[in-house]
C-alpha cells in the first residue's frame, strides 16, 4: 500500500457563495488505497469532493490528480483523465434503462473503445445489473442503485473512484456488502476515496481515513489505529 | 426499419403532391403543416431532446426570414439567400448561447426571451415599411418551389431529431435534461453538447424563417419576430409530444387543422382554445398526441409498439 500518489489535495478551500465551507484541507492518495474520509455532518466531506471532482470550483488550493493540477478543469475532462464520482444519493437516471445508465458512464473518450469490454466486467462485478439490464433504473431496490451508481462510474475505467456516501438509507446487511465491494474494486486496480457517515464501517474497510471536522482535518492515520483512538470512537463512531 | 419504411413513403406521397394536384388550397394547407413542423421540430431539437426550454425562437426565426428576404429582394439567388439568414440565426444562437448556457436556470430561457423582444422592436423600428415582392416577382410566383422548400425543412429537421433518438450524443443530451449535474459528473461536456444543440435548433429555426420570407407575397419584418413564433413551436410539440421524434410533425398537422377550421369561423378565439387544449395535453397526456395514440393503440388492442421489453425479477 505505497504506491505512487494519485491524488493531493494542497490547503484546499471551497465556499458556497460568501458562505465557505472547507477551510484548508491537504490529503494525499496513493495508488491502489482505500481512503476514507469521515466527519460529522457539515465538515465539509462532500463539499470536498465536488470540488476535487471539478463540480465546485476551489477558492484557493491545489488539486494534483496522477502528477498534474486538476483544479479549474471542467468535470469531463477530469473523468476523462481517470477520475470518477459517484455522488451523494445515487442521483440515477430514473426514467432509462440500467443499460443506458451504464452506457451513460462509458461517455468518456477514455473509455469508448473498449465500452463494451467494460460493460461485461460490471456486469460480472454487480450480476444483479446484469439481470436487471432492461429495467427502469427508478425501480431499483436502494442497494442495487447504489450499485449501478457505482458501476455506472465504473463506466469511464477511472484510476481514481470517488465515492460520496454509499451506504446513505441502506440496511446495514447491503452497507456491508457495499464496503466489501469497495475492497473488490480496490483489488482490481482502481484506487478509492469514500466518503462516509457511517465512520465505523469505513474505518473497517479503508486503509487509511481522514477525519474532517469544520471544514480542516482534525485527523488523520491509518483506519485501524484511528479505530482504536477513544477519542474517535466517541466522537465520530458513536461506539 | 418499419419506421423508416414509413417515413420513406411518407415522403415520397408529399413530394408526389404538387404533380398529383394543381390545387393551390392543398399546396397551402401543407406548406403551413410543414413549415411548423419544421420550426417546431428545431425548438423540439432542444427543449425536447435537451431540456433548455427556449422562450426566444422567434429571434432566430426572424433573424433567418428577415436576411433572406432582404438579400433575395435585393436579387440573391435564393440558395444564398436562405443560406445568409440560415448562417444569421446560427451566429446569434452562439452568442446568445456560450454565456447563458454556461449558467444554471432561468438565465438561458430569459436571454433567448429578451432576444427575441429587442430584435422585434428594433425591426419595428428600423424597417416599419411593410416588405413587399416586385411585380416581376409576382409575375415568376409558383406554390411548388415554396412548397418542397417546406418539405425538405420538416424533413431535415426531422432527420436530426431522429439522430438524436438513435446515438450517443442524444443520450448524452437526455442525461442533460433528466440531471445536468451528474450528466456532468459522469463526464457528459454538457456546455458543448447543449450548445451543439442549439446551434442545431437556431440553424433549422433560421432556415425556416427563409421559407416563411420566401414564400410570402409580403408582411412586415417585426412579424417575423413575433412571439408567437416561439409559442407555436411550443404549443406544438407539446401537443404532439415533446421530445420524440414523430411529436412535431402529428403535432402540426393537428394544430394548423384546428386553427385554420377554427379562423374560419372564430376569429382570434382559436388562440385561446389552443390554450385551453395546451393545458389540458399536459395533465392528461403529458406525452402529447403521441403518448395518447399509444394508449389508444393499447386500449383497442392494437399493438402500437413491436412487444414490449421483458421485464425481469
Amino acid at each position: 500500500m505505497n504506491g505512487a500518489p494519485v491524488l493531493e489535495l494542497r490547503d484546499l478551500q471551497v465556499a458556497y457563495g460568501d458562505q465557505r465551507v472547507v477551510w484548508g484541507v491537504s490529503l494525499e492518495v496513493r495508488d491502489g488505497e482505500v481512503v476514507a474520509v469521515i466527519g460529522p455532518n457539515g465538515a465539509g466531506k462532500t463539499t470536498t469532493l465536488l470540488a476535487t471532482a471539478g463540480l465546485l470550483r476551489p477558492l484557493a488550493g491545489q488539486v494534483t490528480f496522477l502528477g498534474a493540477r486538476i483544479d479549474g478543469l471542467p468535470p469531463h475532462t477530469i473523468v476523462d483523465r481517470g477520475l470518477a464520482l459517484v455522488p451523494e444519493g445515487r442521483r440515477l437516471f430514473g426514467a432509462m434503462t440500467v443499460r443506458e445508465n451504464l452506457l451513460l458512464g462509458g461517455y468518456p473518450a477514455r473509455a469508448r473503445r473498449d465500452r463494451a469490454a467494460t460493460l461485461a466486467e460490471v456486469m460480472d462485478l454487480f450480476p444483479v445489473l446484469a439481470a436487471r439490464a432492461h429495467q427502469r433504473a427508478g425501480t431499483l431496490s436502494g442497494g442495487e442503485q447504489q450499485m449501478l451508481a457505482i458501476g455506472r462510474a465504473l463506466m469511464a475505467r477511472p484510476r481514481l473512484l470517488l465515492l460520496d456516501e454509499p451506504s446513505l438509507g441502506l440496511a446495514p446487511r447491503l452497507v456491508r456488502r457495499v464496503f466489501e465491494l469497495v475492497r473488490e474494486i480496490a483489488a482490481r486496480g482502481v484506487t478509492v476515496v469514500v466518503v462516509e457517515q457511517n465512520a465505523f464501517q469505513a474505518l473497517e474497510h479503508a486503509d487509511r481515513a481522514y477525519v474532517l471536522s469544520g471544514g480542516r482535518v482534525a485527523a488523520s492515520g491509518p483506519a485501524r489505529e484511528l479505530l482504536a483512538r477513544d477519542e474517535i470512537r466517541r466522537t465520530y463512531v458513536g461506539l | 426499419m418499419r419506421g423508416a419504411a414509413a417515413a420513406a413513403l411518407a415522403l415520397g406521397l408529399l413530394a408526389a403532391v404538387p404533380v398529383l394536384t394543381g390545387r393551390s388550397a392543398v399546396l397551402n394547407w401543407l406548406f403551413l403543416v410543414l413549415l411548423h413542423a419544421g420550426i417546431a421540430q428545431s425548438w423540439n431539437l432542444l427543449a425536447g431532446f435537451g431540456g433548455q426550454v427556449n422562450l426566444g425562437h422567434a429571434a432566430f426565426f426572424g433573424l433567418g426570414a428577415v436576411v433572406a428576404r432582404i438579400l433575395w429582394l435585393d436579387g440573391a439567388a435564393v440558395p444564398w439567400a436562405l443560406f445568409a439568414g440560415v448562417a444569421a440565426a446560427g451566429a446569434a444562437g452562439l452568442l446568445i448561447g456560450a454565456p447563458s448556457l454556461r449558467l444554471r436556470g432561468a438565465y438561458f430561457a430569459i436571454g433567448t426571451l429578451a432576444l427575441a423582444e429587442i430584435l422585434r422592436i428594433t425591426f419595428a423600428n428600423a424597417m416599419p415599411e411593410v416588405s413587399a415582392l416586385s411585380a416581376a416577382q409576382l409575375g415568376d410566383y409558383a406554390l411548388a418551389p415554396r412548397y418542397y422548400l417546406a418539405l425538405l425543412l420538416a424533413a431535415g429537421t426531422t432527420t436530426v431529431a431522429w439522430g438524436f433518438s438513435a446515438s450517443r450524443f442524444g443520450l448524452g443530451l437526455a442525461a442533460i435534461r433528466e440531471d445536468e449535474d451528474v450528466a456532468a459528473a459522469i463526464g457528459i461536456p454538457t456546455f458543448r453538447q447543449k450548445l451543439l444543440a442549439l446551434l442545431a435548433s437556431t440553424v433549422f429555426a433560421g432556415l425556416a424563417g427563409g421559407v416563411f420570407a420566401y414564400y410570402h407575397l409580403s408582411f412586415y419584418p417585426s412579424f417575423a419576430f413575433s412571439p408567437i413564433w416561439t409559442f407555436d413551436a411550443l404549443i406544438i410539440t407539446f401537443l404532439g409530444g415533446v421530445g420524440t421524434v414523430w411529436g412535431p410533425v402529428v403535432g402540426a398537422a393537428f394544430f394548423i387543422l384546428v386553427r385554420e377550421a377554427l379562423a374560419l369561423r372564430l376569429a382570434e378565439l382559436h388562440l385561446l382554445i389552443f390554450g385551453v387544449l395546451f393545458v389540458l395535453v399536459v395533465v392528461a397526456f403529458p406525452g402529447g398526441l403521441m403518448q395518447a395514440g399509444a394508449a389508444l393503440g393499447r386500449r383497442l388492442g392494437a399493438p402500437a409498439r413491436p412487444a414490449q421489453r421483458p421485464q425481469q425479477g
